[in-house]
């Protein structure tokens, strides 16, 4: 049992340990997954599907502005039964969660193209594309974010408490650039009055 | 007498990997690779007499050999990355600055630690050595797998089986050294099988996987897109930048 007791605690206190269990794990994962070979013939509701370069609609990107609002939802609950407003407020998430889903895959279909051609290119600059990559894994991370709290919370609740984070952030951020010039001030009293 | 067999089974895997690639013609595709199973065989079999017939001998032996290992180990992963890269430029920059950071990243840390600590030479810090320098080598085959599958860079069964063995061989030989630096003599006994044991299954999966000739399928090339490189990445860019934007305008009306 001591024996068990100290493998576990080399388990848990090794990073080396835990290092390689994740790498084990890793490498298992992305070797064993099967390449997707995704079809450029997908439809789309976002893609003019002429010769070409597709091109965005922005019509239905800015369908966004609409599902999250709470026009419509204000709208149907003057005068409507909680059940009818209920039934709304599912539906309107199932198209949240829909709109999301579909610009995550529009983000998903330019990339894999790029990187298609990118890889092929011998002009490539490392800067450029690891520049890219940060900024495809942060819609990444933030769309999937905002997915799991339509999902859980409705899309009129997600975007409220979206917009409640960013003002606590403004003012966190105006908070510590007074801070400074506070600390400044009260010393220079505090120097006046010694 | 279960050691025994597990300590034979790995030369007869072996001999059988390097016969099999030999009589279908296609050991020189993956030279590195087979230099590694030939190196691994040969040095097998130079230990099992050691160890019966001069004892005293076999630790010292065991562990130079072990070290020629590592570096010729090396050589795989060097070989996966001109094979995987060879017809894809632009991947194979991406590779050069992704993989040399990562090993700069990875190798100075173990060097900070071998300069600090008294415990890196043999034979005292041997397990701290060797493994070191297996992280090393799995943080490196792990960058440059995740760069592979970022690109999409087809590599084929050959290719693929040798990275999962090579890495799931990587994984357990630090998980093992580790235990045994941390544990030493309450080191479980049925653990000193557990590796031995995860080699052979890693054998048995080279096996499956180089049987036959299976090299990277070629891809399509170009797929009608623009020939300038900064084009497509400032046409890409923007793709992101606009969609970022209207998330943004919806969920901030």
């Amino acid at each position: 049992m001591g024996v068990l007791r100290e493998s576990c605690k080399t388990v848990i206190v090794e990073p080396h340990l835990f290092l390689a269990g994740v790498i084990l794990l890793i490498v298992l994962i992305l070797v064993s997954r099967r390449s997707v070979r995704h079809q450029f013939e997908e439809t789309s509701l976002f893609c003019d599907e002429t010769a070409g370069r597709e091109k965005w609609d922005s019509l239905s990107l800015e369908l966004g502005a609409r599902i999250f609002s709470s026009q419509d939802l204000d709208f149907v609950a003057r005068g409507s039964s909680s059940e009818f407003h209920r039934r709304f407020r599912e539906e309107r998430t199932a198209l949240a969660l829909a709109w999301l889903g579909q610009i995550r895959r529009e983000i998903d279909r330019s990339m894999r193209m790029h990187l298609k051609a990118a890889r092929l290119s011998p002009n490539l600059r490392t800067s450029d594309e690891l520049a890219l990559a940060l900024e495809y894994f942060r819609f990444q991370l933030s769309n999937r974010i905002l997915y799991y709290m339509v999902w859980v919370h409705g899309p009129l609740a997600a975007a409220n408490l979206v917009a409640y984070s960013i003002r606590l952030a403004a003012e966190l951020k105006g908070l510590l650039e007074i801070l400074p010039a506070a600390r400044s001030v009260a010393a220079e009293i505090i120097n006046n009055q010694g | 007498m279960f050691s025994l067999a597990l300590w034979l089974v790995g030369p007869v895997l072996e001999s059988a990997l390097l016969a099999r690639a030999l009589q279908a013609g296609f050991i020189k595709r993956y030279k590195l690779f087979y230099l590694y199973i030939a190196w691994v065989l040969v040095r097998d079999l130079s230990l099992i007499p050691i160890y019966h017939l001069r004892p005293e001998y076999y630790v010292g032996a065991y562990w130079y050999s072990q070290f020629c290992s590592v570096l010729i180990g090396c050589g795989i992963v060097w070989e996966v990355y001109t094979l995987a890269l060879s017809r894809y430029p632009g991947a194979a920059q991406m590779a050069r600055s992704v993989v040399a950071f990562v090993f700069i990243l990875s190798a100075s840390r173990i060097l900070a630690n071998a300069w600090n600590g008294a415990n890196w030479l043999p034979p005292r810090g041997a397990f701290d050595a060797e493994r070191d320098l297996r992280i090393v080598q799995v943080t490196v085959l792990l960058g440059l797998v995740a760069l592979l599958r970022y690109y999409a860079v087809p590599m084929g069964r050959n290719l693929e089986g040798i990275i999962a063995g090579y890495g799931a061989f990587l994984a357990m030989s630090v998980i093992h050294l580790s235990l045994i630096g941390s544990l030493g003599r309450a080191f479980p006994r049925f653990w000193q099988y557990l590796q031995p044991a995860a080699y052979i299954t890693v054998l048995l999966g080279w096996c499956c996987a180089l049987w036959h000739y299976a090299p990277a399928p070629e891809s399509a090339a170009g797929i009608g897109l623009e020939a300038d490189y900064q084009s497509l990445l400032a046409d890409t860019r923007s793709r992101v930048s606009a969609v970022w934007a209207y998330l943004g305008r919806a969920v901030r009306p």
